[in-house]
């Protein structure tokens, strides 16, 4: 946001009230809980009807990468980028192939995290805890590039002062998030997470409504792109885009899926009729967020042309900048949306915070470190971790500062998480599916993605090959290791354990 | 340990191919420029497409079981 215009009084006033009352909200789930239990802590006791699970689905999927970075990367890439509509719709459908039934089977078992599935359905120490550390890793690179959003969202503000600026808004709105989400656990945050998912939304459809307002409509926006020596940007994709575009749905498609804070909500549901309505709405939600950011991107292209390399993802700063000097009126709805930036940003943070503190404190620390605590003990155990994990973030946040573009920090998690479709997906499917093999699948499918992303390889283009990601390669190795394997030991092995 | 069931309706999966190919915009040609409202024809039709794929999507998770403890 480093090209707004500095707040006023006024303004502060109005985002730090906002934010504050997050605080509240986070005192009154506190004030709810039922009973000190990782169940109570982590899945709000599993209460969550159509309105909250929607809500906190939504504000969660959606985060700053999808308003910054996705508006960016239109700029760039220009309407290709549709990808981003698509493989957020990916992500719901996806979760057809198994939150349905791991909902029932979850409720079943007792299940609090993610890894309590690996667990029961594979009967295995080593599967459990290689799933545990990938979705750790993943998230912790998933939280870190929010943080890192959150102090580039104030640093714009601040004019003169803004490397203070993002400083202290990534302590400040961290410190924040960690009161609440230690006072109340998943209840606070899925209730701050009804407020920001709320606001989040209003502030899409007023970004719509101005950008309109202000430039005219989308078509003229095409024409002017259509007649630069961009024009290239609204044709058909290159074939290499092509296949990027099926690489995205894969990789994002099915890793978003499997995001460990979007698995425990489909264990938090208080119905199964709850969930699938929820997911149900949340298929027209890539409308309301993406699409809207991809069609700043376009407004962004055709009016402030000039942006390269990483100011792309200042595109909707730029615009929201002409918004902003427009009117006094302009200027008060661009503090609405910094707020809903805002709220994407600390909503998806504050869960990612959560799910990474359950599966350290149940699946590692009640596991291998002390077996015997109780839950009490587990549940103050899980709040220190949050405390640790996001202070030693906040440090790597302030020492990184303007490091990498949103989308690459995005591109690697996801071909980590991907890695474990076998695991959940095919294994909630296949009976015959086995430890041993999954095991040795994953082991595979993160040497390929990893080895292929780090690797000095000259045929990796762009962090891709051929187009697509190195997590797809893994992930086809993975799948054939896990499947053949499964299907090669022996029969008594296989209906055995 | 527990053991996965079978699920049906695999149908649906063939649904989902259909409307993937729908969605991505390979079959225009390179050079196709025609405009429709004012947008490109081929973001149009993907933009349809994606809105069958949600509309779909909905459906299936609207029709499906909603006991709590069966698959």
């Amino acid at each position: 946001m480093s090209n707004l215009l500095p707040f006023g009084i006024g303004a502060w006033t109005f985002i730090v009230l906002y934010v504050s009352s997050l605080l509240l909200v986070g005192w009154a789930g506190r004030a709810a809980r039922r009973e000190d239990t990782l169940q109570d802590f982590y899945l709000g006791g599993r209460g969550f009807g159509f309105a909250v699970l929607f809500l906190t689905l939504y504000a969660t999927q959606y985060s700053g990468n999808t308003v910054f970075g996705v508006a960016g990367a239109t700029y760039r890439l220009g309407f290709s980028w549709l990808i981003a509509v698509h493989y957020m719709l990916a992500i719901i459908v996806f979760y057809l192939a198994f939150a349905p039934k791991l909902y029932g089977v979850a409720r079943q078992r007792g299940y609090v995290t993610p890894v309590d599935y690996l667990k029961d359905r594979y009967d295995s120490k080593h599967v459990s805890l290689l799933g545990s550390i990938v979705m750790i890793v993943a998230l912790n690179n998933y939280l870190l590039a929010q943080l890192m959003a959150m102090g580039r969202a104030l640093q714009g503000l601040a004019g003169p002062y803004g490397d203070v600026a993002y400083r202290y808004g990534v302590v400040g709105l961290a410190l924040i998030m960690l009161i609440y989400g230690t006072l109340g656990g998943m209840r606070a945050i899925a209730w701050t997470d009804v407020m920001q998912g709320s606001v989040l939304m209003v502030g899409f459809l007023v970004l719509l409504v101005l950008l309109l307002n202000e430039f005219g409509p989308l078509a003229a926006a095409t024409e002017q792109i259509a007649g630069s020596a961009e024009a290239f940007k609204v044709t058909r994709p290159e074939p290499r885009m092509l296949r990027e575009w099926v690489s995205y749905i894969i990789v994002i498609g099915m890793g978003g899926a499997l995001y460990p804070h979007a698995i425990q909500r489909i264990y938090a549901a208080k119905s199964r009729r709850a969930l699938n309505l929820s997911l149900a709405t949340m298929t027209f939600l890539p409308y309301l967020t993406a699409l809207f950011a991809v069609i700043a991107g376009i407004y962004a292209l055709a009016y402030v042309p000039g942006l390269e390399g990483a100011e792309t993802d200042q595109a909707l700063a730029s615009l929201l900048r002409i918004i902003q000097e427009g009117s006094l009126v302009g200027y008060a709805v661009v503090v609405v949306i910094f707020s809903a930036l805002l709220a994407a940003l600390m909503s998806t943070a504050d869960s990612a915070m959560l799910s990474i503190s359950s599966m350290f404190t149940k699946d590692i620390y009640a596991v291998h470190l002390n077996p015997g605590a109780d839950e009490s003990r587990l549940t103050k155990i899980g709040k220190r971790c949050s405390w640790i994990v996001v202070g030693v973030l906040v440090v790597m946040a302030i020492i990184l500062e303007n490091q990498a573009s949103l989308i690459d920090l995005i591109d690697r998690k996801f071909d980590l998480l991907v890695q474990l479709v076998p695991a959940f997906m095919l294994g909630i499917h296949m009976p015959f599916l086995r430890g041993g093999p999954v095991l040795a699948g994953l082991l595979t499918g993160l040497t390929i993605a990893l080895g292929l992303a780090f690797g000095p390889f000259d045929f990796v283009v762009a962090g891709k090959v051929w187009g697509v990601h190195p997590g797809v390669y893994g992930l086809l190795a993975n799948t054939a290791v896990a499947v053949v394997g499964s299907l090669l030991q022996k029969p008594d092995a296989r209906h055995g354990v | 340990m527990m053991e996965p069931e079978r699920e049906p309706r695999r149908w649906i999966v063939v649904v989902y191919l259909g409307l993937l190919a729908l969605v991505i915009p390979w079959y225009w040609p390179a050079d196709d420029m025609r405009h429709v409202f004012g947008l490109p024809l081929w973001v149009i039709v993907t933009l349809v497409a994606l809105l069958l794929t949600s509309t779909f999507t909905a459906w299936v998770f609207l029709t499906s079981p909603e006991d709590d403890t069966g698959e």
